[in-house]
């Protein structure tokens, strides 16, 4: 099958399956940002154009299954797959440091987008919204991600050495 | 000077963009950007065609997987419990047996009521009419927001703001309604606000969502004075003065009170009732 029609099925089942099992993955009412995690990844190992159309496609359909306005996830989703696509074309040659800073940067940014749309306007603090959201899912978020990637690594090794 | 140069090669770049034919990516989340934030500003809530579509190709895969879930969990949960089922079963006789007996005398009750209330000439208190059933199958994987996804939509006679209860109390209010699937928005929700009482003193109150507070399972009541009779462990249920919500549901539980000295006004938290981490069946009831 076409690898775009892989990604874009991957994608889909991917976003239903997040809606199911995230509840399994909630400590103290902070869930990881798994969608964050895939468009990075996708952005860092597809490029800039893929991994804006991916997080856009990605981001439209969290939208569309939860999202509260269309377009809101798609956009924040859209700009995380061309900034990841950007870094990997400067910097990236399977260094996890790029990654890490990657996830970091895209985790915080869409919690700031978050906080500027629906916490500004009712005058929540923004030090509260910080040390209660936006760190604590920045670094589940990191963890998690550290973890699939050396998954990834594992398992790439183990196909590398059965071929 | 770092600053400077920073400053140069990002003004560089964007002129690299808008006048190189090969950067013309660019260009594309330049468009992109501004449809995007034209559809933000005119879809809301509401149901659209986007999400009517998606649900009809999302709820069938999403009972599926809800599907397997169930078989796999109920199987494991199966074996994990054969040592203890003579005794589950024997506690369950005899519960079965008091809430038989309760069940009677409420009964009782209920004739009473019903003769005072036609003595009066009062009308009779309906109970609460439910719609239909249905199960959640998917929630909102955001920290912020705490959303989830019903199988039951327009076709099954779910109607915008219907109230959802379970056996515990109040879980929340049907936000979205698709064709084949709702979204219902949880009261810890901190977009939520829900009109209630003070359960002993019939005193309103407004109870609203405060997601972001502790692990997130908590409402707050707003407006609370120095001088309202309430106490920690005070039920609170739904008030008789909501348009949306009928009277007497049950809501949670006070957890704690802060008396801020600077102000005439006190932070009350609300533990709801319902545990929105092991949420699987709701009933759907009409409104008022």
């Amino acid at each position: 099958m076409n690898n775009t029609v892989k990604t874009v099925l991957g994608l889909f089942i991917f976003a239903i399956i997040n809606t199911i099992y995230i509840r399994y993955f909630n400590i103290m009412g902070i869930t990881p940002n798994i969608n964050a995690i895939v468009v990075v990844l996708i952005g860092l190992n597809m490029g800039m154009a893929k991994g804006a159309y991916y997080g856009l496609y990605l981001g439209l359909l969290i939208d569309m299954i939860v999202g509260s306005s269309l377009g809101l996830n798609a956009l924040i989703y859209m700009y995380i797959g061309y900034v990841s696509g950007a870094l990997a074309k400067r910097m990236y040659n399977e260094s996890i440091l790029i990654s890490t800073i990657a996830i970091i940067i895209a985790d915080i940014f869409y919690n700031l987008v978050i906080y500027c749309t629906h916490y500004l306007p009712k005058d929540y603090e923004f030090i509260k919204y910080c040390i209660r959201v936006l760190l604590p899912e920045a670094i589940y978020t990191l963890g998690l991600f550290l973890c699939i990637y050396y998954l990834m690594v594992l398992i790439r090794k183990q196909i590398n050495q059965g071929l | 000077m770092p600053v400077l140069c920073t400053y140069h090669y990002i003004t560089q770049r964007m002129m690299q963009v808008y006048t190189n034919k090969k950067s013309h990516k660019g260009k594309y989340i330049v468009v992109g950007t501004i449809i995007l934030i034209i559809t933000i500003a005119i879809t809301s809530e509401k149901a659209n065609f986007a999400t009517n579509i998606t649900s009809y190709i999302t709820t069938p895969v999403y009972r599926l997987f809800n599907g397997i879930n169930s078989l796999i969990g109920g199987s494991f949960n199966y074996i994990a419990r054969i040592g203890t089922l003579e005794t589950d079963n024997e506690k369950l006789l005899k519960e079965n047996e008091k809430l038989k007996y309760d069940n009677f005398i409420l009964n009782e009750f209920k004739e009473e009521n019903k003769e005072l209330r036609n003595l009066l000439e009062m009308s009779e208190k309906d109970t609460y009419p439910v719609v239909t059933g249905a199960g959640v199958i998917g929630v909102d994987p955001s920290s912020y927001s705490k959303i989830f996804i019903i199988d039951k939509g327009k076709n099954n006679g779910v109607t915008e703001n219907m109230v959802v209860i379970n056996y515990q109390g109040l879980v929340g209010k049907v936000i979205q309604v698709n064709d084949i699937s709702s979204k219902v928005m949880a009261i810890t929700d901190e977009e939520s606000a829900v009109s209630c009482m003070l359960q002993r003193s019939k005193e309103p109150v407004i109870l609203k969502g405060a997601n972001l507070q502790d692990n997130g399972d908590v409402c707050k009541l707003d407006y609370i004075t120095t001088d309202t009779d309430i106490i920690e462990g005070e039920d609170i249920i739904t008030s008789n003065i909501s348009d949306i919500y009928p009277e007497g549901i049950p809501v949670g539980k006070v957890i704690k009170i802060q008396t801020d000295s600077s102000t005439l006004v006190r932070q009350v938290y609300v533990k709801p009732n319902v545990n929105y981490r092991r949420i699987n069946n709701v009933l759907l009831i009409k409104n008022k």
